[in-house]
């Protein structure tokens, strides 16, 4: 005779994980065992409480997903692409181009060995070139600010933002933050 | 170009195949609606940074799975005492039922329980039932997405059904 199993393995055998000649004994069993037939008809009783349960709709989650991912590889993008080449605080203000002001970028030619603070403090000095780049344009901005990556427009090089820029509208607090840079001489 | 439009489009499919059933899985956890959209936001942005390294199909939810699983916790311990509050809810008295209005708030509070009933289960315990029954998944996937062998989540679920229906009669859930 078949004792009654565990009540872990009639869990189990709800789930459908019990299989063979282990299930069947214990659907045999089912049959003629009240208690046991009773703990399963409670194990159903829930499932299905939790079954019934309301579901929330997501259904408009993916556009807000896609909207962050665009968003944060917007900033990742900008960040390590001046990382590299430039001091921080002017890092993030790759982006800020990207709205609605007209743009002066000041190439500063020579050899200064000073770091950017020292250069933003002269920045009176001997400009090589003098770009302007209507600030709608981000792609331009991007595309001439790589080949300008080369020579002359390395690690002594200094971009001027408008004094006036709002660092605001782009509504990243990150951003704003890591750039807090108002085109003043001092970050 | 083309590169970039195709790994947008298995992102997609990525997607559509997974958030669904996650963002179930997480709101269960949670019991929160914005809390579990965001932490399903967050675990897709995390697949979207790492997807060249990530695996796809069934890999791909484990994975989402482990993501989530830790960013609810973190969110859960943050959130602790506010969760104690709930506790009370489960000693009020009840009314007698006199109308269909009483009858349908009875059933709307009693939803509200099940759910608290469900949060109140230790973690560990309550992850693997919600899987189970959130998550259309079976003993092998569950192990596999937390690491944890078969036996274990055999032990785990019976246990948070043990702890759910204690729960349930406790809190006295109306059931129609
Ligand atoms: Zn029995």
């Amino acid at each position: 005779m078949f004792m009654c199993p565990d009540k872990s393995i009639l869990s189990a055998w709800f789930d459908g994980e019990v299989d063979g000649l282990w299930g069947d004994r214990i659907s045999e069993h089912l049959k003629s065992c009240h208690s046991c037939s009773a703990f399963v008809h409670q194990m159903q009783d829930q499932q299905n409480l939790l079954h019934s349960l309301p579901e929330p709709d997501f259904t408009d989650s993916l556009d807000r997903v896609k909207f962050m991912i665009r968003e944060k590889r917007t900033v990742s993008r900008t960040t390590r692409f001046w990382e590299r080449r430039i001091p921080v605080p002017v890092a993030a203000a790759a982006a800020i181009v990207a709205a609605t002001f007209s743009l002066s970028i000041n190439v500063l030619a020579g050899n200064r060995n000073d770091g950017l603070n020292a250069g933003l403090a002269s920045a009176g000095g001997n400009y090589a070139s003098v770009i302007n780049l209507p600030g709608d344009k981000v792609d331009e901005f991007f595309r001439m600010m790589e080949v300008s990556m080369s020579d002359e427009f390395s690690s002594n090089s200094i971009m001027e933002l408008p004094s006036d820029v709002s660092l605001s509208f782009n509504g990243d607090s990150q951003l704003v933050k890591s750039v807090g840079y108002k085109g003043s001489a001092s970050p | 170009m083309s590169i970039e439009l195709d790994a947008e489009e298995d992102f997609d499919d990525i997607y559509h195949q997974f958030f669904p059933v996650l963002v179930k899985i997480v709101y269960r956890i949670t019991g929160s609606i914005s809390v579990s959209e965001d932490l399903c936001q967050e675990a897709f942005i995390r697949y979207y940074e790492r997807r060249d390294k990530l695996p796809g199909g069934d890999q791909a939810k484990f994975w989402l799975i482990r993501v989530v699983k830790n960013l609810a916790y973190n969110h859960e311990k943050r959130k602790g005492r506010e969760r104690l509050a709930y506790d009370k809810f489960y000693h009020e008295p009840r009314k007698d039922l006199t109308n269909e209005g009483e009858k349908a708030i009875l059933e709307e509070e009693s939803k509200k329980a099940v759910q608290e009933a469900l949060m109140k289960i230790p973690y560990k315990l309550r992850m693997v039932l919600i899987l189970k029954e959130y998550g259309e998944m079976d003993y092998k996937d569950i192990a596999a997405s937390l690491k944890i062998s078969e036996g274990n989540v055999k032990v785990r679920v019976f246990r948070a059904r043990k702890l759910l229906s204690e729960y349930l009669e406790k809190g006295d859930v109306y059931v129609p």
